[in-house]
C-alpha cells in the first residue's frame, strides 16, 4: 500500500472506533436458533396457507367473496428457561437454580462464588436482564453473635457483591463474574434489578444502624445505579432523615425502561423511624421514576407515574408494578377489598398517562380480607410480555405464567414451595 | 461444548471486534454492524466445521457479511431494526475530534457505492490481498483493482476529507 492508502487506513481506523458492545458465540448461536425456527415456522406457514388456500378455493370461499376462516396467529411463547430459589436440604439453605419452565426440571445449580457469603438470597437476590443474563447479589458478613437471648447480634463488617451469569439455550449456567463497579462495601443489598440489555443494574442497599443492627433496625441507604460496562455508579439516595416527613422507606420493585434511561421505584411512603427501612402500616405506594441516572441524585425527587391513593376503588392496594419498555404503562399487581365480601387481586397494564386502567391481564378472587391475601412475588420479563405471579390465600395460593388471562402453573405447581422465580 | 463449538467460541471472541469495525464502515451505525456480524456468524456457525476445513473462516465470514450487508442495502425495508440509542460507553481521548473525523469519514464512505466501499474497506481497513477481495466479493481481481481505483480517486476528491486535519501515521 502506498502513502495515501495509510493514511487513508489511518483515518478509517480512527473512524471506527471501539464497538460499543461484544458479540459473543452464545448471542449468534441463540440467533442461529432463531433464524431456523423461523424458517420452520415459515414452512409451516406457507403449508397452513398452500392447504387453507386450496380448502378456500375447493369451497369456493373465493369466487364467492368470502374470508377463509381459521387463524395464522403465532407467538413465540414464554422462555424455555427461569431462575429460582430451591431449598437445598444437604446445606441447609436456599440455592439458585435453573428450571425448565415446561417440565420445572432442574438444569442447572448456580454454584456459589463466595465460600461465605449468601448469593440470591432475600425477596429478590437475583434479576434477569435478556433472558440469558442474570445478576444475583452475594452479602459477605461479620457479625458478632447475641450472647443473650435469641437473634442475630451487631454487624461489624458487611459487603455486597454482585455477579453476572449466563443461562445458555440448553439451560446451563457459564459461571458467573464479578460485576465491574460490583464491590458495595458496608452495605446490605436488598432488591436488584437489571436494565433489558444488561448495561445496568439497579440495586437497593441498607447500612446496619450506628450501633451494628441490621436485621432489626437499618438505615435504608438508596438505590446504587450501576454501569455494569465501566464500572461506574450512582447512588440515588434517601433524603435527610426529617421526624415526622413522609420519607421513601423501602422499595419493592425496580425496573428500568428501555436502553436503561430511567429506573422506575415502586416505593414505600411513609413516616418511618429513624432506622427503619419499612413502614408500620400506613405507607402510601408510589411509583416514581428517576433519571437522568449516571447523575444520582435524591429519592426524594424524581417524578411520580402512579400513586396507590388514586386509584380507584378506595383502599386498593398496589403491591409490585413494573414499566414497560417504552416507559408508556406501568403493569402492576393491585388488590381491592371490599368491607364485606371476597377480595380481588388483579394484574393491570395501567397508562401513565392517565392513570387508567388499560387492560387487566388476570384476576383472581382470593378470599376475605382475614383469610391472609397475599401475593407474594411477581416478575416480568425483559419485554413486559410474560409475567410471573406467586398469589392466593391460604390453600388457593397459585403460582405460575400469565397467559391470555390465565394462570398457567410454573412446575412444580406447589406455591408453597417455590422460591422468587425470574426470567 | 464440543471442539468445533469451541473452536467456533473461540473465533469469534478473537475477531469479533475487528468484524464489528469492518461492519461499522460498511453501515455506519453500531446498532447495524452489530447486527450484521451476529446475522453473519449465525449463517456462518451451522457449517462451522466444513468451513473451517475447507477455506479461511475468516474469509468465508467477511464473504457473507459483505453479501448480506450488500442485501440489505437493497431492500427498502429491513427484517430487524436495531434501537435508535445506544447504551453509553466511555470516551476517552479527544471526543470532539473524533466525532468530526468520524462524521468525514462516514459521509465520505456514503458518496461510493456498495461495491467501491466494500473494495476499500476490505482492501486499506482489512489489509485483504486483491485476490482475497476478489474472493470475499466473488468478481475477478481486475474489478478489484479498477473498483479501488475509482473509490480512491473520488476520495481524494472528497472535501470533507481533504479539511480534516492531517493525522500521524502510527
Amino acid at each position: 500500500m502506498n502513502g495515501t492508502d495509510w493514511n487513508l487506513r489511518d483515518l478509517l481506523d480512527a473512524a471506527a472506533g471501539e464497538p460499543p458492545r461484544r458479540v459473543t458465540a452464545e448471542a449468534v448461536r441463540r440467533r442461529a436458533v432463531r433464524r431456523r425456527a423461523a424458517r420452520a415456522g415459515a414452512v409451516s406457514l406457507a403449508v397452513v396457507l398452500a392447504a387453507g388456500l386450496g380448502a378456500a378455493l375447493s369451497a369456493g370461499a373465493i369466487h364467492a367473496g368470502r374470508p377463509p376462516t381459521g387463524s395464522t396467529r403465532q407467538h413465540a411463547g414464554p422462555p424455555r428457561y427461569y431462575v429460582t430459589q430451591i431449598w437445598d436440604a444437604k446445606a441447609g439453605k436456599f440455592v439458585l437454580a435453573v428450571r425448565a419452565t415446561a417440565t420445572g426440571r432442574v438444569t442447572a445449580v448456580i454454584g456459589n462464588p463466595l465460600p461465605d457469603a449468601n448469593c440470591g438470597g432475600g425477596n429478590v437476590g437475583f434479576a434477569a436482564a435478556d433472558n440469558q443474563t442474570f445478576f444475583m447479589t452475594c452479602v459477605t458478613e461479620h457479625s458478632t453473635q447475641a450472647t443473650r437471648g435469641p437473634g442475630p447480634g451487631t454487624i461489624d463488617s458487611i459487603e455486597t457483591l454482585i455477579y453476572r451469569f449466563q443461562v445458555t439455550s440448553s439451560g446451563r449456567i457459564t459461571g458467573s463474574s464479578l460485576v465491574r463497579g460490583g464491590v458495595l462495601k458496608g452495605v446490605w443489598a436488598g432488591h436488584i434489578a437489571a436494565a433489558p440489555d444488561g448495561s445496568q443494574v439497579a440495586v437497593e442497599v441498607l447500612r446496619p444502624e450506628p450501633s451494628g443492627k441490621l436485621y432489626t433496625n437499618a438505615v435504608p441507604e438508596g438505590i446504587f445505579v450501576i454501569n455494569t460496562r465501566t464500572g461506574s455508579r450512582a447512588l440515588w439516595h434517601t433524603g435527610p432523615y426529617v421526624p415526622g416527613a413522609i420519607q421513601y422507606a423501602d422499595d419493592p420493585d425496580l425496573s428500568f425502561t428501555s436502553g436503561g434511561r430511567e429506573l422506575v421505584v415502586l416505593e414505600a411512603r411513609c413516616h418511618r423511624g429513624r432506622y427503619l427501612a419499612f413502614c408500620n402500616g400506613n405507607a402510601d405506594m408510589q411509583v416514581r421514576a428517576y433519571g437522568p441516572l449516571s447523575a444520582g441524585g435524591s429519592l426524594e425527587g424524581g417524578h411520580v407515574l402512579l400513586q396507590q391513593s388514586a386509584l380507584r376503588p378506595r383502599g386498593t392496594s398496589l403491591s409490585d408494578a413494573f414499566i414497560s419498555p417504552d416507559g408508556s404503562a406501568v403493569t402492576a399487581v393491585l388488590t381491592t377489598c371490599p368491607p364485606h365480601g371476597t377480595c380481588t387481586l388483579s394484574v393491570a397494564r395501567i397508562s401513565v398517562a392517565t392513570g387508567r386502567v388499560l387492560r387487566v391481564l388476570y384476576q383472581v378472587r382470593t378470599g376475605t380480607r382475614f383469610e391472609g391475601v397475599f401475593e407474594r412475588f411477581f416478575s416480568s420479563d425483559p419485554s413486559g410480555r410474560y409475567l410471573i405471579l406467586d398469589a392466593g390465600a391460604g390453600s388457593a395460593r397459585v403460582n405460575g405464567w400469565i397467559d391470555h388471562r390465565r394462570l398457567v402453573p410454573l412446575a412444580p405447581a406447589d406455591g408453597n414451595a417455590a422460591g422468587y422465580e425470574a426470567w | 461444548m464440543n471442539a468445533d463449538g469451541e473452536g467456533f467460541a473461540r473465533f469469534v471472541d478473537l475477531r469479533q471486534r475487528a468484524l464489528q469495525r469492518t461492519a461499522w464502515l460498511l453501515t455506519g451505525d453500531w446498532g447495524l454492524a452489530e447486527d450484521l456480524v451476529q446475522t453473519a456468524l449465525a449463517r456462518t456457525w451451522p457449517r462451522w466445521e466444513k468451513i473451517r476445513r475447507r477455506d479461511d473462516p475468516e474469509i468465508y465470514v467477511r464473504r457473507v457479511m459483505v453479501n448480506t450487508w450488500v442485501t440489505w442495502s437493497r431492500r427498502k425495508w429491513r427484517g430487524e431494526r436495531p434501537a435508535k440509542d445506544l447504551p453509553d460507553s466511555p470516551a476517552p481521548g479527544d471526543v470532539a475530534a473524533e466525532a468530526v473525523t468520524r462524521v468525514a469519514v462516514r459521509s465520505a464512505l456514503g458518496s461510493l457505492t456498495d461495491r467501491q466501499r466494500a473494495v476499500l474497506v476490505l482492501r486499506v481497513f482489512d489489509d485483504l490481498t486483491e485476490a482475497q477481495t476478489a474472493q470475499v466479493l466473488g468478481c475477478a481481481v481486475g474489478t478489484v483493482k479498477s473498483t479501488m481505483s475509482q473509490a480512491l480517486a473520488k476520495l481524494r476528491a472528497d472535501r470533507r476529507l481533504a479539511e480534516l486535519p492531517e493525522r500521524e501515521n502510527q
